[in-house]
């Protein structure tokens, strides 16, 4: 398992290089051959037991996150979500700035100086600075750049299993196809780590036309719904009740049968499963279905709390029936392809 | 100094816990003076005693507890909290805390991600709607969590960029650091001041420690620290005060006229920066209550200027700690003392 590492590398989405770096460093000695694609894209290749049939699994590397799109004449640094992020889980963070990770907070001003009104109001992000202790703008624009990328400064935490950290959406699926990596394949295999999907599924688009599969898994870290009981929004899924299994999403419908095959691969093994509740976001097997003539596409996910919030919760019980679910479902893909 | 305040920024003393953080200042100081105890409150109390010539005493003052969050109810294997003194509930979501319970427990506050609402229902979370998740059932909760456990933000001390610093509970941590620097700097000379340093509890509740520390110790007169608004992105000059500018000296009904006076003086005999922080009424501070503790206690108040107060993310400028301990040390050794007026009709 590598969520620790992962977790606390900085790739918001368009600047996954240093992620990039970590997987191909620790999957050299395991794979046959890397590429890269314009995007970013990195493609582990895996010579299977056959040959003739092709499998891809995703899992994505970029996390949500900031970018700086000015500097005020005190120093102060204006920025943008990169990615899904409501303002609110925002306030009174700490965040890493660009390649000379300058450390900042978004300040917010005390409570004693608010009006009533202004706390009962949601901050927009134009109304957000970040304050990395610069005293004017020639000095902030010597160590901070226009267009450099900021995420949260969130050291990852694990005790007694229970994982805690930022991205595991998707840095837990890119931890399972790192473990994996090790394994025998029956078919060729393209261990596929993504660029860009929190800003729109984008290195996706391109990898499922450049691998085109028979049959691809996309692995990802996906949000739980198990809050408390007050608020009736469902109770799903949930940590500890292992991985979650896509029916539907806003991106793509799964085939019955390959739905019924993770069912039947999970109770013949004993792992326990549920179902992710239907209709709510996208992954990257939304585009990769439809490349090409088609790939038959499904989604696996570990349940994470918090997911796009500066600290997820995560079990590693959770992770590991994924990981086992996955590899048990490679063993015997040839049932679906 | 810097080092001094990063220990005390990551202890943990939300008001009324604050045994961490006293234990933290006992360890620091007990070397470095000439008598340190632990008071039947909770306050620490040291004191570097007069050579030569003995004038009388001072305490110089500091609050030494944070504000905090403590747990009232379970929702399944969720924990509710209330706040211990005033925080903006918008900067709850996200935090990564931690829980005293049966151990020490990491959590995240959470509240109901977005996605699952309505848009209507997106606006600020009251506390009623946030919760604690530490990631367990809730028969382990029960187990390790009860009702009245402090909660903490689980944040470390971090330089930004030279002197200026962010950390948790710089509120009132600068202040004592300020102390701790003093004692430590004055440990072999020769005053003619008793000088206590005193770390009290429950400023931000009711300044228990404050009045209960002023009684015992009855001094001469009395110097307290503590913080007042920077000004920052959205807080102007007209209501904060700029980093790097020195301490504030405090003026106004809770402060000894005398004791302003001399103060100023002192720093322009000195030439520390300092600026005139008018409060004109309540300080909100120590200040208030030891004023009026026992016969009356002269008191003057020296504010550092932090941004942020009350978050997570304070951030305030080490020049401006440096100067406050500059000014007090050469006030120590150039003071006279507070004269009290007295006519005598039949004179």
């Amino acid at each position: 398992m590598f969520i620790n590492e992962l977790s606390n590398i900085n790739g918001v989405s368009g600047n996954e290089d240093e992620v990039r770096k970590f997987i191909i460093d620790k999957l050299k000695k395991l794979v046959d051959k890397f590429e890269i694609d314009s995007m970013g894209n990195l493609y582990a290749f895996k010579k299977g037991k056959k040959s003739g049939k092709k499998i891809m699994l995703a899992a994505h590397m970029d996390e949500v996150g900031f970018m700086v799109t000015g500097i005020e004449q005190s120093g102060d640094i204006r920025f943008r979500p990169v990615g899904g992020i409501e303002p609110l889980t925002c306030l009174s963070k700490r965040v890493i700035i660009g390649k000379n990770k300058i450390s900042g907070v978004i300040g917010v001003k005390a409570t004693h100086l608010n009006t009533i009104e202004e706390e009962k109001s949601v901050p927009k992000f134009e109304s957000l600075r970040i304050d990395a202790g610069f005293s004017s703008k020639e000095e902030a624009s010597s160590k901070v750049n226009l267009g450099d990328y900021i995420a949260f400064d969130t050291e990852y935490y694990e005790e007694n299993g229970i994982c805690t950290g930022k991205g595991f959406d998707d840095r837990a699926g890119c931890s399972i196809l790192m473990d994996i990596a090790g394994m025998d394949f029956p078919y060729d295999t393209y261990l596929t780590f993504t660029v860009q999907e929190e800003v729109g599924l984008r290195g996706a688009r391109i990898a499922g036309n450049r691998v085109f599969p028979d049959i691809c898994i996309v692995v990802e870290g996906t949000g739980a719904g198990d809050f408390p009981s007050k608020r009736d929004i469902g109770s799903y899924p949930s940590l500890g009740s292992g991985p979650v299994i896509t029916l539907l999403d806003r991106s793509l419908i799964v085939q019955k049968k390959l739905v019924d095959f993770l069912l039947n691969v999970a109770k013949d093994n004993r792992i326990p499963y549920q179902f992710k509740r239907p209709n709510i976001g996208a992954t990257d097997a939304g585009r990769i279905h439809i490349s090409k003539t088609g790939v038959p596409s499904m989604v696996l996910a570990v349940p994470v709390r918090y997911i796009h919030s500066p600290c997820c919760i995560m079990l590693k019980r959770d992770y590991n029936n994924t990981l086992k679910l996955i590899e048990k479902g490679i063993e015997r893909i040839e049932e679906v392809i | 100094m810097k080092e001094i305040l990063e220990k005390l920024s990551n202890a943990a003393g939300p008001s009324g816990f604050e045994e961490n953080v006293s234990s933290v200042l006992f360890e620091m100081l007990k070397e470095k003076v000439d008598e340190i105890k632990k008071d039947k409150v909770g306050n620490v109390i040291a004191l570097k005693k007069a050579k030569g010539e003995r004038k009388g005493s001072v305490m110089l003052t500091a609050h030494l507890d944070e504000i905090g969050m403590i747990v009232t109810a379970f929702d399944g294997s969720y924990i509710k909290f209330e706040t211990l003194g005033g925080w903006d509930n918008r900067i709850f979501i996200g935090q990564k805390v931690i829980i005293f319970g049966k151990k020490v427990l990491k959590g995240v506050v959470g509240a109901i991600p977005p996605h699952y609402l309505r848009d209507k229902e997106k606006k600020v979370p009251s506390l009623e709607e946030l919760f604690i998740d530490i990631g367990m059932n809730e028969k382990d909760v029960k187990k390790y969590v009860r009702i009245g456990d402090p909660i903490y933000i689980d944040t470390t001390f971090k330089v930004l960029n030279g002197d200026i610093v962010t950390g948790k509970a710089l509120d009132n941590r600068a202040s004592c650091a300020v102390i701790c620097s003093i004692l430590m700097n004055i440990k072999n000379e020769e005053l003619k001041w008793d000088v206590y340093g005193v770390f009290t509890i429950q400023e931000e509740s009711t300044s228990l420690g404050a009045y209960t520390s002023a009684f015992k110790i009855k001094p001469d007169f009395a110097i307290v620290l503590d913080v007042t608004h920077a000004t920052s992105f959205g807080v102007g000059e007209d209501r904060a005060y700029p980093f790097n500018k020195g301490p504030g000296i405090a003026i106004g009904p809770n402060i000894h006229n005398g004791l302003f006076n001399e103060l100023k003086e002192t720093a322009k005999r000195n030439e520390i920066p300092y600026f005139i922080e008018p409060i004109p009424g309540q300080t909100g501070t120590d200040a208030s209550a030891i004023q009026v503790v026992d016969e009356g206690i002269p008191t003057a108040l020296l504010s550092v200027p932090i941004r942020y107060m009350h978050t997570p993310t304070e951030v305030l400028h080490m020049n401006d700690l440096k100067r406050t301990e500059r000014l007090i040390i050469s006030f120590l050794r150039e003071f006279d003392g507070v004269k009290e007026e007295v006519i005598d009709v039949h004179k």
